[in-house]
């Protein structure tokens, strides 16, 4: 039984049913363990840096010096000089701007609202063609200097990589299957809308691609993902538009960089219709709501709700609710509430 | 012995595999084995836009097979990775 502030033994089956109702307790308690877990190991780490009163996401970047290992050296601070060293700068700079996006548009204290530290690791391993969230905290490679370059200066990887972490405190969707494509969606929204504001422009001028900055001349496409046009960046790009093309396979974990094309496209065609702003503020609040084993039936129906809820309330057109069922339609994907 | 090296998922998304044919001093292939035989279940929720790093090595009659994580991927196979790529 879920009272209004405690979930007893449930099935998950249940569970997920009463939290796309709306339970709180119950998204809760489908969230907790390995919410439990990194919010202790984050406890701890912040424990090592900064006392409990002083909580308001400063950044740390650290230089991996070409090791697999994080923390090997603290290069800038909060308060610090600016390091000699281009890299550490990039990756202080723009991870700021994403803390500060999500703080200044919905009044999150850094990326678990709790002003957690906002940490990153450059010049991660030799020649390394990745950037990744730990739980904790982010880490770059240079690029192998042939067909990717550093990630830790694309505003757009930064971003990604930062919503992450922000996913994991609001929803701690699972990163596997439909759970982990939805997941990969929401890095790649934000990174979407973030880029578009750090460069300052309109939805019709923006290019809807992700990671353009990070791949040279040599690598056979444009860039890791496209929004408007999943599928189209690379000659790798294996991402559906549509539910017709889902895919079904092993690989990436069961597809979590691949069929979050799907969803990718129906926010670029939602985005169309109602702008990015609205659109933004209803894919926001549709994270929060969401939980750990939510798949794409689930957030359909969920951002259908959030988008009824926040029109009645006057915060997004009376058109949106209409515009975000039209999109996910066009990608195969159908509310079933009533 | 043969190798081969398939790097799934990460930031990009992109598969790529490595494989090829090298003889190693007896001390360096005992080494790699070691390592492949190294325990590799996940320690950790997986790692948001982390690689998986699946090896295959056949020496004479036998072939390990084994997957990494990024949390768990053995220094020995790091560096052997890392030679391989170095010289493509
Ligand atoms: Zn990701």
């Amino acid at each position: 039984m879920c009272t209004a502030k405690t979930c007893f033994i449930i099935p998950p089956h249940i569970l997920e049913a009463l939290a796309k109702q709306g339970n709180i307790s119950c998204k809760k308690a489908l969230n907790d363990t390995k919410r439990i877990l990194s919010e202790r190991n984050e406890a701890l780490n912040y424990l090592l840096l900064r006392t409990e009163a002083e909580k308001d996401g400063e950044r740390f970047v650290y230089d991996s010096q070409g090791q697999y290992k994080q923390r090997v050296e603290l290069s800038r601070t909060e308060d610090g000089e600016p390091s000699g060293d281009t890299v550490v700068n990039q990756a202080f700079e723009t991870s700021g701007f994403v803390r500060d996006y999500f703080e200044n548009t919905f009044g999150l204290n850094s990326i678990n609202n709790m002003g957690m530290p906002v940490i990153s690791n450059v010049h991660y391993g030799k020649a390394y063609n990745n950037a990744y969230w730990d739980g904790d905290e982010m880490t770059y490679g240079d690029g192998d200097g042939i067909e990717f370059k550093n990630f830790a200066s694309a505003i757009d990887v930064v971003a990604h990589e930062l919503t992450h972490g922000v996913t994991q405190f609001l929803a701690n969707l699972e990163y596997e299957g439909q759970p982990g494509a939805l997941n990969e969606h929401f890095s790649d929204v934000f990174a979407t809308i973030v880029k578009q504001k750090y460069f300052n422009q309109s939805i019709e001028e923006a290019d809807w691609l992700i990671g353009d900055s990070i791949v040279t001349p040599a690598f056979p496409g444009t860039a890791i993902r496209s929004l408007k046009e999943p599928g189209s960046a690379n000659d790798f790009d294996r991402q559906p538009a549509h539910m017709d093309k889902y895919y079904n396979g092993p690989d990436d974990r069961y597809g979590v960089h691949i069929n979050s094309g799907i969803p990718n496209r129906a926010f670029y065609l939602c985005c169309q219709e109602i702008g990015i702003e609205q659109a933004s503020l209803i894919w926001y609040h549709t994270l929060k709501k969401l939980w750990r084993t939510s798949n794409f039936q689930d957030m359909v129906d969920i951002i259908s709700d959030v988008t009824q809820k926040l029109a009645s309330e006057g915060r997004v057109s009376d058109s949106a609710p209409a515009a975000v069922s039209q999109s996910f339609r066009s990608v195969g994907l159908e509310t079933q509430l009533v | 012995m043969k190798y081969k090296v398939i790097i799934d998922g990460g930031f990009t998304g992109i598969r790529r595999t490595y494989e090829g044919d090298v003889s190693l001093e007896k001390e360096e292939l005992e080494s790699l084995v070691s390592a492949l035989k190294e325990s590799h279940l996940p320690t950790k929720p997986p790692l948001n836009d982390g690689e998986q790093y699946r090896w295959i090595l056949e020496s004479g009659e036998d072939t390990i097979e084994a997957v990494f994580d990024e949390q768990n991927h053995p220094p020995t196979l790091r560096k052997f990775l890392d030679e391989i790529k170095a010289k493509q």
